[in-house]
């Protein structure tokens, strides 16, 4: 049983009618990763994130959970998911809830209800019923379900919709916890950049059904940095240079004859310092990309950075 | 199932319809009662003709028509035969199932059960329980009713009331079989619900049963739900006495496997 | 009679179920066994109420909640290692760097100005470097255990006095005169000299490196509290000041091991003390270090 990847598709394909809603999606999520699944609106998340859940049935290709097929009913065990919106019966309590889908996952006793509950700061609720909460108590409520029986992966799809920001810190703080301390790997999609940026250690970008591209979170940073490289082949002279003649200078040698220089633009006065004073500079690039430009030009197609 | 059966059960006896539903039922069988004792006796009788009632029999005619008259009759009359019991459970039924698609906690229910049995067994578990609680609730509140009012009406033998309450179980549990399936297909209260008022009160049958009688076909129905259970007797009889837990259990069994291929050919 | 037989039949079918049930119940914990064995955290589930099955799922529950609790404590603390060693040699290899380029030009260069300028430099490198790896050598033994250390009745003003001292030309380098008040000078308390000594030099070495200038150090009781002036103080986590190897300012400037403050917690903690820090009138840090009082 290959359990290295919390969940993995092949070939994977929904199509309602004449269109295919996904296609051909090849994903791998690592367990004990933080997997951020970005697309815009309507390009087939959801659709994806349902059919890892086993709600939906692929038209073509397999999921597996943790080795397993999606239809394997142990493996299922292993999952919590929040889709769309948190399915809860409105005209019962926050607790009520809990408790029947405790009940329905066979959980032998109630206590982990409570600290669950806790955990998502639900537990003041007492008696209010599920119509009368916020939307943000909502999702949190949602994402409290989804923590039942503590599952190992969590799948949730754009759990931070609607909520203010304050809970979307909230809710931003409890998942980096559970996956740093609990372990807990979880595949989660949003349109939004920004939130995602903070929080995944792994990204999948999906555009019109299709995965474009899959990416770790360094190899990213590596790509956006905002710095200048050089190439030398005297690393250490040319450390000692970058002191002598920029006293308040910022850099980190970054290989064998590799430095990067932080927060420096004069890059043409540099070089020619350094060459004055015998050092060969190989390359002198400056490597400047901001991650949303990156983000929306593979989105607008731009292939050069796949 | 077991666990998704517990899951229903809690959900049923904390919800207010189960309780509406019932107290509907009660109600009306309370003014069943009351209606036929108020004809029935003389004393009463002659009560309401002075308030200006019109009675279409003469009082020879309703002594000897309900001299016999046991507690199961009026408990025929009331809720059983009419289709109310059967429409008021479907009713009920079809709130239930339904509030699991319209809320979308089905999602969390299948996420975590692929075998779509597991979610129709539990299903028709709970219905069996609740079906049985309102038989046995509605019959025992008639048979208060005849106590209090000194034995009015003649006791049926212990062997009647358990055959007739045990077959009209099985009929209206594959009545509510067939709103599950209803609510698997369409998934909207409002269709499940017009579904319990149009096909349990057996007005769909009635409809069907005369067109189809113009060619001589008619007693085909004979065979449906709703006519097994209104022509149920009210004792053991034989044979014939087998006919509702046949018709019942095939008819159960048919909407329940039905239902679980609905539901697991559709996405949720 | 017939209705014996129902009876019995009733009974033979129910028991039946039961048989079925619990048997099924077995497997079902069999495979979530498996799962378990794979790695997973679920807690168990059940398909039946009976109290045999429950109380052994409890049990169960309980029994792996802990062994994963030691597992994820291990492999916590590998992490932190790494995560230690990697921050070490990242620390090292940049002042190695410039010590070794400094090397480089002194050894093109002719003027005895220049020569002299560059020894210095590479001198004061090569000590950072010195320093940086003799707080890692302590840091290392205070934190294996093997650390068990003489705690006497000692005198405090003597030592921190010492320590004055010996760091003064620092002091006059960056212009700064230190503001000490001691309630009681004559005050003892249960140490060691060469702990207290350190986590003195330890403190003061923090204010005068990460501050901004000024230090101020104050006794009450058994208490002593090292205060001097930060630039940015909203950056600044007190709880986790004394985290290994934390970095207020994520360029961190400064070449220091990280592990000033972290030594200054343990050692505290060997002698049976407490350090806390905060941030006082939202511009100075404040360091507050107890110990434990000398029998009188």
């Amino acid at each position: 049983m290959n359990t290295e990847y919390a969940v993995r598709t092949k070939n994977l394909s929904k199509i309602y009618g004449a269109k295919a809603a996904v296609s051909h999606l090849n994903m791998e999520v690592r367990a004990g990763d933080i997997y951020g699944f970005i697309g815009r609106n309507g390009s087939g998340k959801s659709t994806t994130l349902k059919m890892c859940c086993g709600l939906v049935h692929p038209t073509e290709g397999e999921i597996s959970l943790y080795g397993l097929p999606v239809k394997n009913q142990t493996a299922r065990r292993r999952v919590g998911m929040l889709i769309e919106d948190a399915g809860l019966y409105p005209h019962m309590t926050a607790r009520d809830n809990m408790i029947l889908k405790a009940k329905c996952l066979g959980l032998t006793d109630e206590k982990s209800v409570d600290k669950i509950l806790e955990l998502m700061n639900l537990s003041h609720t007492g008696k209010k019923k599920i119509r009368q909460f916020s939307m943000g108590m909502k999702q949190r409520q949602g994402i409290a379900m989804a923590l039942l029986g503590n599952p190992d992966l969590l799948i949730l799809d754009e759990p931070i919709n609607g909520l203010d920001p304050e809970g979307i810190r909230e809710v931003r703080e409890s998942l980096i916890r559970l996956n740093e301390e609990a372990g807990k790997t979880i595949l989660i999609s949003s349109h939004i950049l920004g939130e995602l940026s903070k929080l995944a250690t792994c990204y999948g970008i999906i555009k019109e059904g299709e995965l474009i591209q899959q990416i770790s979170r360094e190899k990213l940073e590596e790509k956006c940095k905002d710095y200048l490289e050089l190439q030398v082949d005297n690393a250490d002279r040319t450390a000692a240079l970058l002191s002598e003649h920029y006293p308040k200078i910022h850099y980190e040698v970054s290989g064998r004859n590799q430095l990067q220089v932080f927060d420096f633009t004069e890059s043409g006065l540099l070089t020619a310092m350094l060459v004055q004073n015998g050092i060969l500079v190989h390359s002198c690039s400056l490597h400047r990309m901001d991650l949303e430009q990156y983000f929306l030009e593979l989105m607008e197609g731009g292939a050069q950075y796949a | 199932m077991l666990n998704l059966l517990r899951t229903d059960l809690y959900r049923v006896f904390r919800s207010k319809s189960f309780y509406i539903c019932f107290g509907i039922l009660v109600f009306i069988n309370i003014v069943t009662f009351g209606i036929l004792f108020i004809i029935t006796n003389p004393s009463t009788r002659d009560l309401i003709l002075q308030f200006g009632a019109e009675l279409s029999a003469d009082a020879s005619d309703i002594e000897s028509s309900l001299a016999n008259t046991t507690i199961l009759e009026i408990f025929r009359q009331g809720t059983v035969s009419g289709g109310f019991l059967s429409v008021t459970t479907g009713v009920f039924g079809a709130l239930f199932i339904c509030m699991d698609f319209e809320s979308g906690f089905i999602k969390n229910i299948m996420a975590a059960h692929e075998n779509k049995w597991d979610y129709v067994l539990g299903k028709t578990g709970t219905f069996c329980i609740v079906n049985f609680l309102y038989l046995l609730g509605t019959f025992l509140v008639t048979l208060l009713l005849n106590i209090i009012s000194g034995g009015f009406f003649a006791y049926s033998g212990l062997e009647d009331i358990l055959y007739y309450l045990f077959s009209a179980w099985f009929i209206v549990n594959a009545f509510s079989a067939l709103i599950m399936l209803i609510c698997m297909i369409t998934r909207s209260k409002a269709a499940g619900v017009a579904g319990a008022i149009c096909l349990n009160s057996g007005l769909v049958v009635m409809i069907l049963s005369s067109v189809f009688g113009l060619f001589g076909l008619g007693w085909i129905f004979d065979y449906s739900l709703y006519l097994t259970l209104a022509s149920l007797p009210s004792a053991f009889q034989g044979e014939y006495g087998l006919r509702p837990f046949i018709t019942g259990s095939a008819f159960f069994v048919l909407y329940t496997v039905i239902s679980e291929i609905v539901l697991a050919k559709k996405d949720i | 009679m017939k209705f014996l037989i129902a009876v019995l039949l009733i009974v033979t079918a129910v028991l039946s179920a039961l048989i079925i049930l619990y048997i099924r119940e077995v497997k079902h914990l069999y495979k979530q066994l498996d799962q378990l064995e794979a790695g997973s955290h679920i807690e168990l589930t059940s398909n039946t109420r009976n109290r045999a099955f429950l109380r052994l799922y409890t049990k169960l529950n309980h029994i792996f909640a802990d062994v994963s609790g030691e597992k994820q404590k291990y492999l916590r603390s590998q992490t932190e290692l790494k995560q230690s060693i990697s921050n070490i040699a990242h620390d090292i290899r940049t002042p190695l760097t410039s010590a070794s380029g400094y090397l480089q030009m002194l050894q093109d260069c002719t003027e005895s100005e220049k020569q002299l300028r560059y020894e210095r430099i590479i001198e004061r490198r090569i000590a950072e470097l010195k320093d940086m790896l003799e707080e890692l050598f302590l840091y290392t033994k205070l934190t294996s255990g093997e650390f068990s250390p003489d705690c006497r009745r000692t005198a405090v003003f003597p030592i921190l006095s010492d320590c004055m001292i010996g760091l003064f030309h620092v002091f006059e380098e960056k212009q700064i005169e230190p503001d000490i008040r001691f309630e009681n000078e004559e005050i003892c308390v249960f140490a060691a000299e060469e702990i207290l000594g350190r986590i003195f030099r330890n403190l003061i070495n923090n204010a005068l490196i990460h501050g901004l200038g000024g230090l101020s150090i104050v006794q009450k009781g058994t208490a002593f509290t090292f205060s001097n002036p930060v630039q940015n103080a909203s950056v600044i986590d007190p709880d986790r000041i004394f985290d290994r190897f934390y970095k207020a300012d994520p360029a961190r400037q400064k070449h220091s091991s990280g592990l000033g403050l972290a030594i200054v917690k343990e050692l505290c903690g060997k002698i049976g003390g407490t350090a806390e820090a905060a941030i006082v009138d939202g511009q100075f840090l404040a360091i507050t270090v107890r110990f434990q009082p000398a029998d009188e």
